[in-house]
């Protein structure tokens, strides 16, 4: 008996505790749009409440901005898995496909079309990139900058370089030759590599396939038939570069197995490379960060550069994978959901996802924006660095880092061309293609294996995985 | 008959009246999930909606993924490997630990000895990496010697050996700690009695402490043995290009081609498959050790 | 009498010249990392990003640490942490000692049984579960509230086995002989077998305090209002998912450091101090009057 109670007591002791503290819900709203934002919002819970407030007084909405702390990804996945029922998602580019073709996004394509605040802000050149089909299931978070070449000028500058007619592969391997003798018999520093790229995901390799011409990714033809053009012929000259540089002690080892944060150690903080590929609003960082350090710019001064001609004479980069808003297929208020898609692509909507909220992060002052404490720690980004809206000008938000317009001005050049990498109209399963790619053709850098061999073995391997036809 | 069981039972209501809450627990928490899961991984990839049945498609497309055997192989070897030396070298750690007369001195290296285990893979795969770069602090201690540089990290036939010491490292003062109790609750006179037959330390050991962690070794290879399937963020953190033939495993291709693609049955089924070997080897351990016998 | 006991024998000389130089190996291999981190912790921005393994600051400052102090409000997420783990860390070590304890009986009918039915749970690897258990806790509207913190994983199988095998030690005449005297089952539980086990409670909890400390899956699961984060999760948010690939804000390593140190610390500490618990041996025969 006493036994008995003894469990009893302990059973309803266990649920107690539960029950106690299970009125903490958070309260429903009458009418309420939910959306579930990775990056986009306010950093705490104070400004997320500000964050979600300006939003419902723009639009007139019951808004519920909810904001996981950390891993969206796995959140996302829990929530709609489970059958939670949003209006708006925050989505990349490879979740928006992802989940296009699996029938759960919204069609956006007439709405978008009908859009008066779409086409008076949006630049049909970027709508372009994220078509999917000639549909569209997703509007903008922000604009998308892209990565594009980034040199240490101070050190070229002391071995005497001109950048400026830095155009092909052999120019480039001349240069980093250059800068590798300077650095290990000059200034002494032994074994210099000049050249570091991030291999894992053969992510900043496109300023130099420019050369051949081809991109990133897996394209389909006329025909609708799969193929990835790093792996076919044109594509082996680069290949067989990167191989050299390698070879010659031109490209860091750490290429395949270092972290994009070491690169970036490598290049400002301790010059151990001279050359990188990373995005344009890193040149900025790369010399805010090294004016912190105070050596900005005598030892440290980078700038941007487009990389190397491609055939038809012009500069290929590539397009970061957009951030994306969508409208799940089964959203109760996709109206609603769709005035947050088109406020975010106002000139408002910029400034709300850049500088922050009025009278929490700035204050206004003779007609200009006074950033406040908190403001500067949130460095002018609530989820769009750069606003996607044409009308926004970036210079209400103040100075910029050193370098940075200059590069992302190089995206607006006539001979240059910004593009997304090859989806396939959706169906790359990128992560895998990744993989595989990284896989192979480390071998070849390496020296394991030819370019030839290397690109075949890919090749083989991407169609066995229906990659490609 | 019947009532000899009827009264055994109920002497033993109480136990079951104790397991009840813990059960409960189990099957809202842990079974009920499962369940969801499991039928998932008969079900389409469809993370929204109602998802319609596709018998054992998920299961054939898995299997059919042309690494799958590599990585199974992969799972395999790191798995086992991490298994024996977890146990051994916590053992040891936990043996030569208990000879340590100093509480104090005792207690700082059990201390320093599990540090590695507060820290996140990430944190312990950002030092590891730095201690075996090229540059690092391993090529500097080789170079003692005039070995030539060696680039750790991406020559494969040390991705494996690499990652199973990094497993070692991490958690061989966790397991020494659970040794280490066990070796506390040893009857303190039985040493006694021991030592008045003229046993020396070494007697003692062999004969008093190890005979009675036993138990505990078994606990632990049980323990160890639900693991060896399952080893993902070690290897999530240090795959690179140049290893990823070695070190690939069935949990890392679960997440890359699933939960990253939003494949919900592509996930469910790997990682079903993932639980059905695990069940098998932890049922072939637990049969060898007489785990379930006294 | 006590005393005398915890005096003992040692091994001959050689023995232990490699014991310690064995000892010195670890301590030196696995104080590497705390080394480095803490150096990094303690160095400047600049010098922290500087690749390549520091094990000592220079110059040393505590900028990092101001920098945290400057960009998270400490006080709420603290509290949370605390109070979940704590609430966590308890009613596990009820439950775990409860199963084990009935596990270890060793002539239960169906034992087997429920070990099997325990050890099954451990086997489900967490992508099957994952939506599962988001579902389930929705429905029992633990999303969002403490409760839910402290209810998901207040029992694990890992401490059930451990708590099983450490009762087993016990010797079973110690029970036995109380039941000729008349006494309970839950008597028995609680003045025999809980009573020899401190040692074994102790290393549980600690065990599950720093899990649940640390844990970051269950608290990005179950909440999303910012006001119930943990510490763990408020740092990892602030320093380490909010550096966007075009972002415009750069957070330094010692920053980064810092907080690892900061989550870390009353851990180490803790860690230290329960130790003190059972690094003495345990006398069986005080437990029999």
């Amino acid at each position: 008996m006493k036994a008995n109670r003894f469990v009893t007591v302990l059973i309803v002791l266990v649920f107690l505790v539960g029950g106690l503290f299970a009125q903490g819900q958070v309260e429903r709203k009458a009418v309420e749009v939910k959306v579930l934002a990775g990056v986009t919002g306010g950093k705490d819970d104070t400004e997320n409440a500000l964050f979600e407030k300006e939003m419902e007084k723009a639009t007139g909405l019951n808004i519920t901005w909810e904001k996981p702390p950390s891993g969206y990804d796995q959140v996302l996945m829990q929530k709609l898995g489970a059958g939670e029922v949003y209006d708006l998602l925050y989505l990349n580019q490879f979740q928006m496909y992802a989940l296009a073709n699996q029938g759960a996004l919204t069609d956006l394509t007439s709405r978008i079309a009908a859009s008066s605040v779409y086409s008076e802000n949006v630049d049909p050149d970027e709508l372009a990139k994220i078509q999917m089909n000639g549909k569209y299931y997703a509007g903008f978070n922000k604009l998308e900058v892209f990565p594009l070449v980034n040199v240490n000028k101070a050190i070229t500058d002391k071995v005497g370089i001109n950048l400026n007619t830095l155009n092909t592969l052999e120019d480039y391997y001349q240069m980093l030759k250059k800068v590798k003798n300077y650095m290990e018999n000059t200034v002494g520093r032994k074994p210099y590599y000049p050249f570091f790229t991030y291999m894992p995901d053969i992510w900043d390799l496109q300023p130099w396939f420019s050369s051949a011409g081809v991109r990133r990714g897996v394209f389909k033809d006329a025909s609708g038939k799969k193929y990835a053009p790093f792996v076919q012929a044109q594509a082996k000259p680069v290949w067989e570069w990167l191989a050299k540089l390698y070879r010659e002690g031109l490209m860091d080892p750490a290429s395949f197995t270092g972290k994009t944060g070491d690169m970036r150690n490598k290049m400002w903080q301790s010059q151990e490379i001279v050359m990188d590929v990373d995005w344009a609003a890193w040149t900025g960082l790369y010399n805010n960060n090294a004016m912190t350090a105070g050596t900005y710019p005598h030892t440290v001064n980078v700038v941007g550069l487009p990389g190397t001609k491609s055939p038809s004479g012009t500069f290929m980069l590539e397009q970061g994978g957009a951030s994306l808003w969508a409208i799940p297929a089964n959203a109760k208020h996709p109206d609603e959901a769709f005035k947050i898609i088109e406020y975010m692509a106002t000139k408002e909507g910029g400034l709300l996802l850049s500088a922050g909220i009025e009278g929490y992060d700035y204050v206004i002052q003779d007609g200009k924006l006074a950033f406040t404490e908190v403001g500067l720690a949130h460095a002018k980004d609530h989820g769009a660095p750069f606003p996607i809206s044409t009308q926004f000008d970036l210079g209400v938000l103040g100075t910029m880092n050193p370098g940075v317009l200059e590069s992302v001005a190089i995206g607006k050049r006539a001979d240059v061309e910004v593009a997304p990498m090859g989806y396939a109209d959706g169906e790359l399963d990128a992560r895998k293609y990744y993989d595989i790619m990284s896989k192979w053709m480390t071998d070849c850098i390496m020296g394991k294996m030819s370019a030839d061999a290397a690109m075949r073995g890919a090749e083989n391997e991407l169609r066995i995985n229906s990659l490609i036809d | 008959m019947n009532t000899t069981r009827q009264r055994r039972l109920k002497k033993f209501r109480v136990f079951y009246l104790m397991f009840l809450p813990v059960a409960a627990y189990f099957i809202i928490f842990t079974y009920y999930p499962f369940l969801k899961g499991l039928i998932m991984s008969f079900q389409e990839n469809r993370l929204l909606g109602v998802r319609p049945f596709c018998g054992l498609e998920n299961y054939r497309f898995v299997i059919k993924e042309p690494n799958f055997l590599a990585s199974v192989k992969n799972s395999l070897i790191i798995g086992l490997w991490d298994m024996g030396l977890y146990f051994g070298f916590s053992l040891v750690l936990a043996l030569i630990l208990n000879e340590v007369a100093n509480r104090m001195v005792k207690q700082s290296i059990q201390t320093i000895a599990y540090l590695p285990y507060l820290f996140s893979w990430a944190v312990i795969g950002g030092v590891w990496a730095l201690i075996f770069d090229l540059q690092g602090l391993a090529n500097k201690f080789l170079s003692l010697f005039s070995v030539e540089p060696i680039f750790f990290l991406a020559t494969p036939s040390l991705a494996r050996p690499l990652i199973i010491a990094m497993g070692v490292w991490r958690s061989m003062g966790y397991f020494a700690l659970l040794f280490t109790v066990a070796i506390m609750t040893i009857d303190q006179q039985l040493f006694e009695a021991a030592r008045i037959d003229g046993a020396g330390r070494f007697t003692q050991i062999t004969h008093i402490i190890i005979p009675s962690l036993t138990g505990t070794m078994k606990t632990i290879v049980v323990l160890l043995s639900i693991g060896v399937l399952t080893h993902f963020d070690e290897i999530y953190v240090m795959v690179n290009p140049a290893n990823r033939r070695m070190i690939g495993t069935l949990l890392l291709y679960v997440y890359e081609t699933g939960i990253l693609n939003f494949k919900t049955g592509t996930a469910s089924a790997g990682a079903t498959l993932v639980m059905i070997g695990t069940v098998a080897i932890t049922g072939l351990i637990r049969k060898f050790t007489g785990y379930d016998e006294e | 009498m006590a005393k005398q006991l915890v005096k003992r024998d040692r091994l001959p000389l050689p023995v232990r010249i490699i014991n310690t130089a064995l000892l010195i190996f670890v301590v030196v291999l696995m104080g590497l990392p705390m080394l480095n981190v803490l150096a990094v912790s303690f160095s400047t921005q600049a010098k922290s990003d500087t690749p390549g393994l520091v094990l000592w600051p220079s110059p040393a400052t505590v900028q990092g640490y101001t920098f945290i102090w400057n960009h998270v409000r400490f006080a709420v997420p603290f509290f949370n942490t605390i109070y979940v783990s704590i609430v966590g860390t308890v009613l596990h070590v009820l439950m775990a000692s409860l199963a084990g304890y009935v596990l270890s009986q060793p002539q239960l009918p169906g034992r087997k049984t429920l070990t099997t039915f325990i050890l099954l749970t451990m086997t489900i690897p967490y992508e099957l579960t994952m939506i599962g258990i988001y579902a389930v806790n929705r429905d029992l509207h633990l999303t969002n509230t403490y409760a839910g913190l402290i209810i998901n994983g207040m029992i694990s199988g890992f401490s059930v086995l451990l708590m099983r095998n450490y009762f087993m030690g016990i010797p079973r005449s110690l029970a036995e002989s109380a039941r000729i005297d008349g006494a309970g089952e839950i008597r028995i539980f609680r003045s025999i077998s809980l009573r020899l086990s401190i040692s074994a409670l102790m290393t549980i909890g600690t065990l599950e305090l720093i899990r649940r400390w640390n844990n970051i899956t269950m608290t990005v699961t179950l909440i999303s209002d910012m006001k119930k984060w943990t510490l763990p999760v408020v740092l990892r948010y602030i320093l380490f998912d909010q550096t966007t690939t075009s972002g415009t804000s750069y957070i330094f390593a010692n920053a980064k450091m810092a907080a690892v140190v900061l989550t870390a610390v009353p851990l180490v500490v803790l860690y230290f101090f329960t130790q003190s618990f059972f690094s003495t041996g345990i006398m069986i025969g005080s437990i029999k009057e």
